[in-house]
């Protein structure tokens, strides 16, 4: 089937995430609080927010430090530094933007064309090996696989490309770009190239004046609502692909070393299935109106709760040597509960699911010692034997096998415990807390009539 | 598989032509009618198989009769959207995506749902394009409509219509030029499951 067909749908999938994306920046009315203003916030519709967009872009207030004491620190200075942050900004863009698009993609394509050209690719780059060609045949150790080099069937399918026109003959649908690997191959240079130039790029004395004419990037970076809506990309970047591709590494271990029942893969799958759809709605819908982490949404909430709080306590005697001790306002209080109430739910879902992935793991430790013991056994058994030395290089086995023990008793462990621990609890967490019930200040509601029955 | 899809179809339907989906016994019925047969229409994966000849008469006839809600719920659609005041949105656009996708890979299903004609198609591309039409184009259009149709509600955000009218274009002309060739590949007998192929049907 056609590469071409594949590939526009493929775009279309990269405009639909494109067009979450856009509704993530502008499509929300948000409450816009002007600095300077007297504090009367106004609703922005879809095309003052883009107005807002390019206004804090082009604000140039851009203070640029020049003078750097010793005394500050290091790291001080180092976070202060504009190079600093021009370098940490257009790299994170440019890596988790391009790169998160573009590698999955080029990847997808090149091994489509050439799977196996691109398995040895891999397995070069993976085992660190020396290879060494000798006749268009790829050595490496004691394995040769002939004809890696052989490329002769490209060019033969370029030839039939270019000798008839596309859809002039039944198959046309199945011409390939088999000569995408090597651009493949080159994207992930040009990646790492561009990094390099746009840091250079922005060190200079040329980029710094534009800089501090058009000011795209202040000192105050990390306050101004497009730098936290591009927290907020990232961050839905790397839950949403990672948590892919984290499924598909899961699947690809269990499937691989039969780690478990066709009972528990299906209930996993199903648990996985729904909850990726419970990512779907209630995450980005999260993200949407209230944020995972950072939030103008939540900028605002906290703002206006700070600025409507009712003092109902304040020690006069206090003010000069303890300004903020010397009142206390229910909101304080209903922060601090609604926290305690946080702290310990998310304590009680992240070790049930501890507890329960512990076990499981310990089960699969016990499981595959056995295993092992039962291997080596063999092994010895069949070393005995002059046929095995004579065959095979004997140290190759131990190696795999060492490695596949080291690989899944520590990387295993990793895995489960940071992907499994880390993912199910958020996700959980996800689907518990910013469903619609919470969204609704429940947790403020809840705290506040605890706090009235304290009171009494 | 797609019956969840033809409710929400409904919905669009509704919400697009601003009218009460006309004929709605004959889309219950039909519904109804698909759920019963979709469980007696298992053998006709099974036609190079060994089945029996009075079998594969049986389960041909079975798989043709699933044919009839199909049209009628494919009819009750295209009458409400007739009659009713159309109002373009994406979801519209994706919903004719889906009509086409289904009418292409229903027809070629009543190809394949007869025995004589499955025993040559089997396991050629026309099955692939069959599939992929009536899955991937209906499906997935369903699944983007039905995004795109409850977007605010889901999200609280408005989306940008001009780049999902892009997204629909690209979805829907790659759709078309994946799979639609995929059925004269099939025709000419081009195998599935074969990593390597005849020259002539390489371009």
């Amino acid at each position: 089937m056609s590469t071409l067909g594949h590939g526009f749908v493929l775009i279309s999938l990269l405009i639909f995430f494109f067009v979450v994306v856009e509704a993530k920046f502008v499509g929300e009315p948000f409450l816009f609080y002007e600095r300077n203003s007297l504090g009367v916030p106004y609703f922005a519709n879809r095309l003052s927010s883009y107005n807002i967009l390019i206004i804090q872009l082009r604000q140039p207030s851009f203070f640029l430090k020049k003078n750097f004491k010793k005394s500050d620190g290091f790291l001080f200075n180092l976070i202060n530094s504009s190079k600093t942050i021009l370098l940490m900004s257009t790299s994170l863009f440019i890596f988790v933007g391009l790169g998160s698009t573009l590698m999955p993609v080029s990847l997808f394509i090149s091994g489509a064309a050439n799977l196996v050209g691109s398995y040895n690719y891999l397995f070069n780059i993976v085992s660190l090996g020396v290879t060494f060609e000798d006749g268009g045949n790829l050595t490496y150790g004691s394995f040769s696989i002939p004809g890696y080099w052989d490329f002769s069937f490209l060019e033969e399918g370029s030839a039939f490309l270019s000798e008839y026109f596309l859809l002039a003959t039944p198959g046309a649908a199945l011409v390939l770009l088999h000569s995408i690997s090597d651009l493949t191959k080159s994207l992930f240079f040009f990646l790492v190239i561009l990094v390099v130039i746009f840091y250079f790029f922005s060190v200079n004395s040329l980029t710094r004046s534009f800089v501090r004419l058009y000011g795209f990037l202040k000192n105050t970076v990390t306050t101004n609502l497009p730098f936290l809506n591009f927290l907020d990309l990232v961050v839905i970047f790397i839950f949403f692909f990672m948590s892919v591709y984290f499924l598909e590494v899961h699947f690809f271990f269990i499937f691989l070393f039969s780690g478990a029942s066709e009972s528990s893969n299906y209930q996993f799958n199903f648990l996985l299935s729904s909850f990726f759809f419970v990512f779907l709605v209630k995450t980005l819908g999260g993200i949407y109106s209230q944020s995972l982490l950072f939030s103008v949404s939540s900028f605002n909430q906290a703002f206006f709760n700070f600025y409507s709080g009712v003092f109902f306590k304040v020690n006069f005697k206090n003010v000069a040597t303890k300004a903020r001790g010397s009142y206390k306002r229910k909101q304080d209080f209903e922060g601090f509960s609604s926290f305690i109430i946080y702290f310990f739910l998310n304590s009680f879902f992240f070790l049930s699911t501890f507890l329960v992935w512990f076990l499981r793991f310990c089960i699969q430790f016990v499981r595959l010692l056995v295993l092992f013991i039962v291997h080596t056994v063999f092994e010895f058994i069949v070393i005995g034997s002059d046929f095995y030395f004579s065959s095979v290089n004997s140290i190759d086995f131990f190696i795999f096998k060492s490695f596949f023990l080291f690989f899944f008793y520590f990387c295993g462990f990793l895995y489960l415990i940071v992907y499994l621990n880390l993912m199910f609890t958020l996700q959980i967490f996800i689907f518990y807390f910013f469903s619609e019930v919470f969204q609704s200040n429940f947790l403020f509601d809840l705290s506040a009539i605890s706090i009235s029955k304290l009171k009494k | 598989m797609l019956l969840p899809a033809f409710g929400y179809v409904s919905n669009i339907v509704v919400f697009t032509a601003r009218h009460n989906i006309l004929t709605y016994d004959h889309m219950v019925i039909s519904m109804f009618a698909i759920c019963v047969l979709g469980m007696i229409v298992w053998g006709h994966h099974m036609y190079v198989g060994g089945l029996n000849r009075s079998m594969k008469n049986l389960f041909s006839a079975t798989s043709l009769f699933v044919s009839i809600p199909s049209t009628l719920k494919i009819h009750s659609w295209v009458v409400t959207l007739q009659t009713g005041n159309i109002h373009f949105t994406i979801s519209t656009l994706f919903l004719f995506s889906f009509l086409i996708g289904i009418l292409l890979g229903g027809i070629t299903g009543m190809v394949l749902g007869t025995a004589g004609f499955d025993v040559l198609y089997h396991d050629t591309y026309y099955v692939i394009g069959h599939f992929h039409l009536v899955l991937s184009m209906g499906g997935f259009s369903v699944i983007f409509g039905v995004i795109y149709h409850y977007w605010f509600v889901f999200f609280r955000v408005r989306y940008n219509k001009l780049f999902a009218i892009f997204q629909f274009v690209f979805f829907f002309f790659g759709e078309l030029i994946t799979f639609v060739p995929a059925l004269f590949l099939g025709m000419s007998g081009m195998p599935r499951r074969i990593n390597d192929y005849p020259v002539f049907f390489s371009g």
